[in-house]
């Protein structure tokens, strides 16, 4: 949250009035190769960050089923509480299956335990990544400019191109430490949390998920 | 912060702002009553109405959450960007009633820095405040008094969690907060090296420093790179430790609250609730540790604009402005004059009075001090004794505005403005024709390459004027200060890129132009060529007046006037 905060005091592409005008990438898969060769001697790393955010991502789906678990095992404690009261048994404190519950809890402790990790090593190790990456971008920029004729220098305006080499930089290396692996992680969770919602109930998945197009329409309106 | 957005802030719009947070937040505490009055009277006991009835009220009070979210988030954002607004205004204001002293306090990158930069960063906080830093106590407090209401005892799984959250947020804080500034400034240093590339590049390819240049960005670049990682790997701890509380609260909350309902002290729905509110405290607890992060962040800001602000200009507003004449006159009266701090006076006792048309040559060696008094003229620096006065009134009883209305000026470097020519020459006088631009452009022997433009006086000018030549530029220039009517006219080193010829020609047509000559024109020059048709030619030395006489007096008895003049014979040949 602090990091993505940091990255965006964007100058953007000038101050003025009105809202900030939105630049539409050009040719957004040439650039979008291109990022990806200044990336190609990361691979080994990028594709352990994956691996750790689908992990971390799998586990953060399945604890809440498991707790829910523990909830259950209350609740049907309390339900055979209630009938046997209801059949006129007294009872000392309801039937609730506390060791079960206690295995439960362990489990569920350990997964959340694993899963703050692994999100920490992925994001330590695209933080790297991300950085390098900008860090070579940067280089290479500057190498360049030193090879422009100086008619480029006249044509265009200094702030634009500083703005480039400053700005434009930390917003990729911005949307690369946080959006990539974010990527994945919410692509995982959004399988994962529906194939879990579904396992629990289809008819309240069913319930749950009219709502999205709902929300999409808003998204929709909101930032077209 | 509060001190810089008094008075700038729309006060209705931050009021509306947080009336609608309250609601939002009363809202959305209420909603896990629902939840857990659902699962008590309603799923347990089977009863399908009370869901229901329920379920609508849920309804109703999401749809009023979202409705006072957007009021809040419309207002909040309102009152910040209209409070960027007046502050952006407002310290342009301010600078340009900077006089050439406070320019070279704060440098002028500083001075756009600090009116874009820490602007957004002023709005950015007000935004946040507004939106979050002021919610999070409310929610805080309504709903620790809610999960208190379910459960008393329950509580006091807070007493650990919430230190635990403390403490490690607070780690990674103490340890990140120090790097990000850090950072503020390696970025000022990336941005440094990398803007001298670009405005030295002429000079650097000359002297075939690409090499070094290159070095000298990449340590910055590797410099910064390292600080990011550095502080970007620590924050990278904020989001687990946080989750991973957060998620250890539930499970103490389910495991505690499987004891209470098995001895019937706690109803289940009310469990379920009380893990909402649990989070719902600690994701206040974090909002409120991150405006320990982004308050210093804004008040550096603060600080530095309100630096802005607070320096006096030396030149004040002048309370009752003396009445300007019309008649055309200037003169300096035992003028002494100082830099900033410095200890050796730049100007000494200088002594002249021109009247209407008349003109009034400057000449000296680098360094002598020519540009220094052509500055006194339009009060961009105050004299420290003795008087400068135009059109027979002392410049310090005049108004900012009769001055530069009536002094115009060509400065020694050339500065057009992008846009066209003729957006370039109504600066002094927006309601000019195009005849009296045209001959502007006369006189100023700009009329010839001008008309062979395509686009004429529609063609376009690009920024600094780049795409015209050095001599262009300057004609351009003077032609934009001939278009204004005033009773000055200064020309600081103007000619110094014009051919002989294109100098004589301008000259000449300088002292046949109606308006022209009918005003006091100054011009600083270098070349005798340039000030020998003068009425009086001032001699400077060292920041001294060596001499005041006609070029025929001075070539008679002025030992520098004649060195000069030594000189330029030599250079002739």
């Amino acid at each position: 949250m602090a990091e993505k905060n940091n990255q965006s005091p964007s100058v953007g592409h000038g101050p003025g009035p009105g809202p900030a005008v939105v630049v539409k990438p050009k040719n957004f898969w040439k650039t979008t190769g291109r990022l990806a060769k200044y990336m190609s001697g990361y691979m080994v790393g990028i594709i352990f960050v994956l691996i750790l955010a689908i992990a971390s991502a799998v586990f953060q789906i399945k604890t809440p089923k498991i707790l829910g678990e523990a909830t259950t095992e209350i609740y049907k404690g309390l339900m055979t509480g209630v009938a046997q009261q209801k059949a006129g048994l007294k009872i000392n404190g309801l039937p609730i299956d506390f060791s079960k519950i206690e295995h439960i809890i362990l489990i569920v402790i350990l997964m959340y335990l694993a899963s703050a990790v692994f999100n920490f090593i992925q994001q330590f190790v695209m933080t790297r990544i991300s950085q390098r990456t900008v860090y070579k971008l940067r280089r290479d920029l500057k190498s360049k400019m030193a090879r422009l004729p100086i008619v480029y220098y006249d044509s265009h305006s200094n702030g634009d191109i500083m703005s480039r080499a400053i700005n434009d930089m930390d917003n990729i290396a911005g949307t690369l430490q946080q959006s990539l692996t974010q990527l994945v992680t919410s692509t995982v969770t959004f399988i994962g949390v529906i194939w879990m919602m579904f396992t629990i109930s289809w008819q309240m998945s069913l319930i749950a998920l009219a709502t999205v197009p709902l929300s999409l329409i808003v998204v929709g309106i909101i930032a077209p | 912060m509060f001190k810089i957005a008094r008075g700038r802030i729309n006060v209705w719009q931050v009021l509306a702002a947080i009336i609608f947070m309250i609601f939002q937040v009363i809202a959305t505490l209420y909603i896990p009553n629902l939840t857990s009055d659902i699962v008590n009277k309603g799923v347990i006991t089977g009863d399908t109405d009370f869901i229901v009835s329920a379920g609508i009220k849920m309804i109703v009070v999401s749809f009023i959450t979202v409705i006072a979210a957007f009021g809040n988030v419309l207002m909040a954002s309102q009152a910040s960007q209209g409070l960027g607004r007046k502050l952006r205004s407002d310290l342009f204001k301010k600078i340009l009633y900077f006089t050439h002293d406070e320019f070279d306090k704060f440098e002028t990158s500083s001075l756009t820095t600090r009116t874009t930069n820490d602007v957004v960063q002023i709005q950015n906080v007000m935004i946040m405040m507004l939106r979050m830093m002021i919610m999070a106590p409310i929610m805080l407090i309504g709903a620790s008094f809610m999960a208190y209401q379910k459960n008393a005892e329950m509580t006091k799984i807070f007493l650990i969690s919430i230190p635990i959250l403390l403490v490690l947020v607070g780690a990674v804080m103490f340890f990140a907060v120090p790097l990000f500034k850090a950072m503020q400034k390696k970025t000022d240093c990336l941005n440094l090296v990398f803007r001298e590339g670009l405005t030295g590049v002429r000079v650097i390819r000359a002297f075939r420093q690409d090499k070094f240049e290159q070095d000298r960005f990449n340590d910055a670049n590797q410099d910064y790179t390292n600080n990011a990682v550095k502080v970007f790997s620590i924050v990278a701890l904020m989001f687990p430790i946080v989750t991973l509380i957060m998620s250890g609260t539930n499970v103490g909350i389910t495991w505690l609250g499987a004891h209470y309902i098995a001895n019937q002290s706690m109803e289940i729905g009310n469990m379920i609730a009380f893990m909402t509110y649990a989070m719902q405290i600690l994701m206040s607890f974090m909002i409120l540790s991150m405006v320990f992060v982004f308050v210093p962040r804004a008040s550096a800001s603060t600080a530095r604009i309100q630096e802005v602000f607070e320096t006096k200009s030396k030149i004040d507003v002048v309370a009752k402005p003396a009445k300007l004449k019309n008649e055309p006159a200037l003169s300096f009266n035992d003028v002494n004059f100082r830099y900033a701090g410095a200890e050796k006076l730049a100007l000494a006792n200088l002594n002249f009075n021109m009247t209407k048309g008349q003109t009034l040559a400057i000449i000296g060696g680098t360094g002598s001090g020519k540009s220094t008094l052509i500055n006194l003229i339009p009060r961009f620096y105050d004299a420290e004794t003795g008087v400068v006065s135009i059109n027979g009134t002392d410049v310090k009883a005049l108004s900012t505005e009769d001055i530069n209305s009536k002094v115009s000026m060509v400065p020694q470097k050339a500065y057009l403005f992008r846009g066209t020519i003729r957006d370039n020459m109504l600066y002094g006088k927006p309601d000019a024709t195009d005849d009296e631009i045209w001959h502007a452009l006369e006189v100023a022997q700009a009329a010839d390459f001008v008309s062979e433009l395509d686009d004429k006086l529609d063609s376009e000018v690009e920024q600094g004027g780049e795409n015209f030549s050095g001599g262009q530029k300057q004609r351009l220039a003077i032609a934009r200060a001939l278009v204004k009517d005033a009773s000055i006219y200064v020309f600081d080193d103007s000619f110094s890129a014009l051919d002989f010829k294109t100098d004589l020609n301008l000259r000449t047509a300088l002292r046949n132009d109606e308006k022209i000559s009918q005003s006091v024109v100054v011009i600083v020059g270098q070349r005798i060529s340039t000030v020998a048709d003068a009425d009086q030619i001032v001699v400077l030395d060292d920041g001294k007046m060596v001499g005041l006489g006609t070029h025929a007096e001075l070539k008679a008895n002025n030992k520098t006037y004649q060195e000069i003049i030594e000189s330029q014979l030599k250079e002739g040949k």
